[in-house]
């Protein structure tokens, strides 16, 4: 309780994701972050690492067979890990809105795009058909979509997948949500579009809603979020501002990931790879859950859990044998 | 439009079909139900174009009005059969896994089990012909075939509607919805049906065809239309006893009827799986 201070938007207190009814399978572990109001937090990590899982649970979205099976999620004072399903319809569109990975799916190919716009405007707002109409209109143009008015007749196929995303951005930002959750947004599109969609994104931070933005290249995160959280094999490795993770990760984990991505004025002759493979999903070794791939890796690694060590107040990070040197070939 | 003509051809001939049902009191030549004992069993001659029966009636003039009886049964059966079928099949589709599905496909298996005349005739065993009168309500014969032969279809309307929402029940944008707030009947019946519709309409054309075939095999029996109503299979049941005697009409034209109007129903039905079908290549031409 100590945690939600009254800036604090929705903070996760020792979240773990296990199969239901079988316990001891837990997918993520002991998650514990928060996100104040008008802050966008980066979650980056691996396929598995249980990013999107994380996600999910927020707002009671996760897959048939897995739950929440420990810890509590508070949003906005209240403990929405507790809802019913019925508050959480009122709560999911409207309060917390999401933006999936693969904007040709997330679309329903038989509907007209204004429809699908109006459905979420009528269950959530209510009001004339016309003012209804108006405001998907204007959801429409605030991404972006030139001559909106016709383009509410579309349907998902007679966009492109850039433009489908910017439905999805529109139709997620309707209602004013608090809270939008991009689940890996910008993943399926090609470059130059990666980049308006990122644009875009930094339009809707302006207009003060929190952002919770995934994905598995921690260039796209340090771009524009505020702080970032590194996940691996669902435990929290790092969690720090965007300057402490760019410029002085402490864990290899975060370190290998941020030698992953290939930059610019760096003469390389191969990218580096991390070694290995990630952890089973369900298995729970002993010590770091990255001990076996970690080139720092010593005895103690693979057999205790390292506890949360800070680097500074913001910065937390779980590791025996933390890599404390500055990056400074990272251009910002 | 050639790779259609089978399909325009269908709905031409179900058109007329359907057309001399609505406008039989127009366009049939005289009143079925009236005997000419004078005239009995004639040949196909001028003032009779398809002859008349053992009692005298005007067999073109019975053939228009049967067809009004056997269309509308034969549509009205698979109304109801793709109103409960596709309602529960959505249901058990989008609940998997839970008692709710158990329930529902496992009574699909049983009703599915049993061949469908035989069903139909243990049913109409058991409530009889005739109508009957329950409270203010009373059920003619027409309604009763109707919600047999309903009942018949929704196992197989069903399933097909099952299978498919197996399927788009795990598509990213019934997530997406869900996610927007909708509940699990926006889901099922905002989102889910109209993508699961193609198929299960196919299969809905097809049975009207099969629909048209057990009325006419319930009445041919006795289990069905009752004379002197005209219905196609109670007059090929009249014209049993004249086909070795040399009065051919009787059968011929009635049988010529629902012979048409099953392969017209066939022929629409394979048409609109072509169209329907992604796989057929049509529908991806503009996607």
């Amino acid at each position: 309780m100590q945690q939600v201070g009254p800036e604090s938007l929705l903070s996760l207190e020792a979240v773990s994701i296990g199969v239901a009814g079988q316990p001891g399978v837990e997918l993520v572990h002991d998650i514990n972050f928060r996100v104040t109001r008008g802050e966008a937090i980066g979650i980056v990590g691996e396929s598995g690492s249980g990013k999107s899982l994380t996600a999910l649970s927020v707002a009671g979205l996760l897959p048939a067979g897995l739950s929440v099976t420990s810890g509590r999620i508070v949003f906005d004072d209240r403990v929405i890990s507790e809802f019913s399903e019925r508050d959480l319809h009122r709560l999911r569109g409207k309060e917390i809105s999401y933006v999936f990975q693969d904007p040709l799916a997330a679309l329903n190919p038989t509907l007209t795009i204004g429809r699908q716009m109006i459905d979420v405007l009528k269950r959530h707002v209510g009001g004339s058909r016309e003012t209804l109409r108006r405001r998907a209109v204007d959801g429409l143009a605030s991404v972006g979509i030139q001559e909106p008015e016709s383009r509410l007749r579309s349907y998902p196929h007679q966009f492109s997948g850039g433009m489908r995303q910017r439905v999805l951005i529109a139709m997620a930002t309707l209602c004013s949500p608090k809270l939008l959750i991009a689940d890996e947004p910008t993943t399926a599109l090609d470059v130059t579009v990666q980049a308006n969609i990122i644009d875009l994104f930094r339009a809707i931070r302006r207009t003060g809603i929190s952002l919770i933005f995934i994905s598995h290249n921690i260039d796209v995160v340090l771009e524009f979020c505020d702080r970032v959280l590194v996940l691996y094999g669902g435990r929290v490795m790092e969690i720090g501002t965007v300057e402490e993770i760019g410029l002085r990760p402490q864990h290899p984990y975060t370190r290998a990931l941020l030698e992953c991505v290939p930059r610019l004025g760096t003469q390389l002759d191969r990218l580096r790879a991390i070694e290995g493979q990630p952890p089973l999903p369900g298995s729970q070794p002993p010590g770091c859950p990255f001990a076996q791939r970690c080139p720092r890796v010593i005895s103690r690694c693979r057999n205790e859990r390292p506890p949360a060590s800070y680097a500074s107040e913001t910065h937390m990070f779980e590791c025996w044998n933390p890599a404390d040197t500055v990056l400074t070939a990272r251009a910002s | 439009m050639r790779r259609h003509s089978s399909g325009i051809l269908g709905i031409a001939l179900l058109a007329s079909v359907g057309l001399a049902g609505a406008l039989a009191p127009y366009v049939a030549p005289m009143d079925p139900l009236e005997l000419d004992l004078g005239s009995r069993l004639t040949a196909p001659e001028a003032g009779h174009l398809f002859g008349t029966d053992q009692a005298g009636r005007d067999l073109l003039s019975r053939v228009i009005w049967g067809s009004r009886e056997s269309l509308s049964i034969a549509f009205g059966a698979v109304a109801l059969g793709l109103a409960v079928g596709v309602t529960l099949g959505l249901i058990a589709g989008f609940r998997q896994g839970t008692v709710l599905e158990t329930i529902i496909m496992r009574t699909f298996d049983v009703l599915f089990s049993i061949p469908l005349l035989v069903l139909a005739i243990a049913l109409i065993g058991i409530i009889g012909t005739g109508p009957i009168t329950i409270g203010p309500i009373t059920v003619g014969d027409q309604a009763k075939l109707i919600a047999l032969i309903g009942l018949s279809f929704t196992p197989a309307l069903g399933r097909v509607t099952y299978g498919s929402t197996l399927v788009e029940s795990r598509s990213d944008y019934v997530r997406a919805k869900r996610a927007q707030g909708a509940s699990w009947v926006e889901l099922l019946f905002l989102e889910i049906l109209p993508n699961v519709v193609p198929p299960v309409l196919v299969q809905a054309t097809l049975f009207i065809g099969v629909a048209v075939i057990v009325e006419a095999s319930l009445s041919f029996v006795g289990l069905g239309v009752q004379p002197p109503a005209p219905s196609w299979g109670t007059m090929l049941a009249d014209a049993r006893n004249y086909i070795f005697s040399g009065e051919w009409w009787i059968a011929l034209f009635p049988g010529l009827a629902i012979c048409i109007t099953v392969v017209a129903f066939n022929l629409m039905g394979d048409t609109l799986r072509d169209l329907l079908d992604p796989r057929a290549g049509i529908r991806s031409g503009f996607i």
